[in-house]
């Protein structure tokens, strides 16, 4: 697994409810094709964590699903619950703290730590 | 490009046959994520085998896809669970509240109008018609989903024991029946009922849910 996965893996929940926010139902397949083409296909999602991550969430009971049949074939739509979208909310402020904590410390290169006393 | 007839045989015996998968909703689920991958790829000149086999290692071949269907089952008995906790909880909440002290009354009534309630076959009907139906249904999805997670069993496990003791009860002698406080004969019913709705709602949510294959 490449660097670029590892760190994907440990956001993939708060990637898949960002998107739900923003597209009110998605099913697996379109969500790996949308993170690709939102990252010009610097990213991807295997499918192997994707759905593991799918139905833990719908555990949690953050996501619901609803099935269709599409093409003669079962679609699996997942969509937000109302607690999905407070989680939602309040996960993707963490990583953002977090990502811009990581920022912080990953840009001090030129202005080392004082040491401590 | 649409897929062949042949060519979502193909899906499905690769899934069920090649790698051993048995829950047909998880089979339902990657079977449609396989063929939308291989219309893609197809589309790109990639043929079917080689793009089948492309998608295969993305889900981490037999073992990674045996590892999916043993956490989905994990985490539908995690699921089952969560729900069976929030529809108890709606029988303490308005406007369900309203059912369960209208239940409680009726019941505390009867028990103290006949003090041998507990032991009436009547009662004892009414109860053996709800968990038989809730019964039904949990065969019905243990003998579809093969496996039970740990959470159904231990549902399953209280409920056989609620029923256990409830129809030993039926034997024990009346005059023991009737030394008992109505409030506490009222509380034995209540759980029963309780429980009992909360597992018919339960599996009969889940089977609605089922996706349907023809």
């Amino acid at each position: 697994m490449s660097n670029n996965q590892q760190l994907l893996k440990g956001s993939l929940s708060v990637i898949i409810l960002k998107l739900l926010e923003e597209q009110e139902r998605m099913y697996g397949y379109e969500i790996t094709q949308k993170v690709k083409a939102l990252t010009a296909g610097e990213m991807s999602i295997t499918e192997g964590a994707l759905y593991p991550a799918l139905h833990k969430l719908e555990a949690e009971g953050l996501l619901t699903t609803e099935t269709q049949v599409v093409e003669g074939r079962a679609r699996k739509y997942y969509s937000l619950t109302k607690d999905g979208h407070t989680e939602a909310v309040s996960r993707i402020s963490e990583l953002g703290a977090m990502l811009e904590n990581l920022q912080r410390l990953l840009n001090r290169g030129l202005d080392p730590l004082k040491p401590a006393i | 490009m649409t897929l062949t007839t042949d060519q979502l045989r193909a899906i499905d015996r690769h899934l069920r046959k090649d790698n051993w998968l048995l829950n047909e909703d998880l089979i339902a689920e990657l079977a449609d994520h396989y063929a939308n991958a291989i219309e893609e790829r197809m589309a790109n000149d990639i043929p079917f085998d080689l793009a089948l086999l492309d998608i295969h290692k993305g889900f981490g071949g037999r073992k990674g896809l045996l590892k999916m269907e043993e956490d989905y089952y994990t985490n539908q008995s995690r699921g089952y669970f969560r729900h069976f906790k929030s529809i108890l909880g709606s029988y303490f909440r308005f406007p369900r509240l309203s059912l369960t002290v209208f239940v409680a009354i009726a019941f505390y009534l009867l028990n103290t109008t006949y003090p041998l309630f507990l032991k009436s076959i009547y009662l004892g009907g009414v109860f053996l018609v709800i968990l038989l139906m809730s019964y039904v249904l949990a065969f019905r999805q243990l003998a579809y989903w093969h496996k039970s997670g740990v959470g159904r069993m231990a549902l399953q496990g209280v409920n056989s024991a609620l029923f256990i003791g409830y129809y030993s009860q039926l034997f024990l002698p009346e005059k023991l029946i009737q030394g008992f406080h109505p409030v506490f004969t009222t509380l034995i019913c209540m759980v029963f009922f309780l429980y009992d709705m909360s597992t018919l709602e339960l599996f009969m949510k889940y089977t609605k849910k089922r996706i349907k294959t023809a």
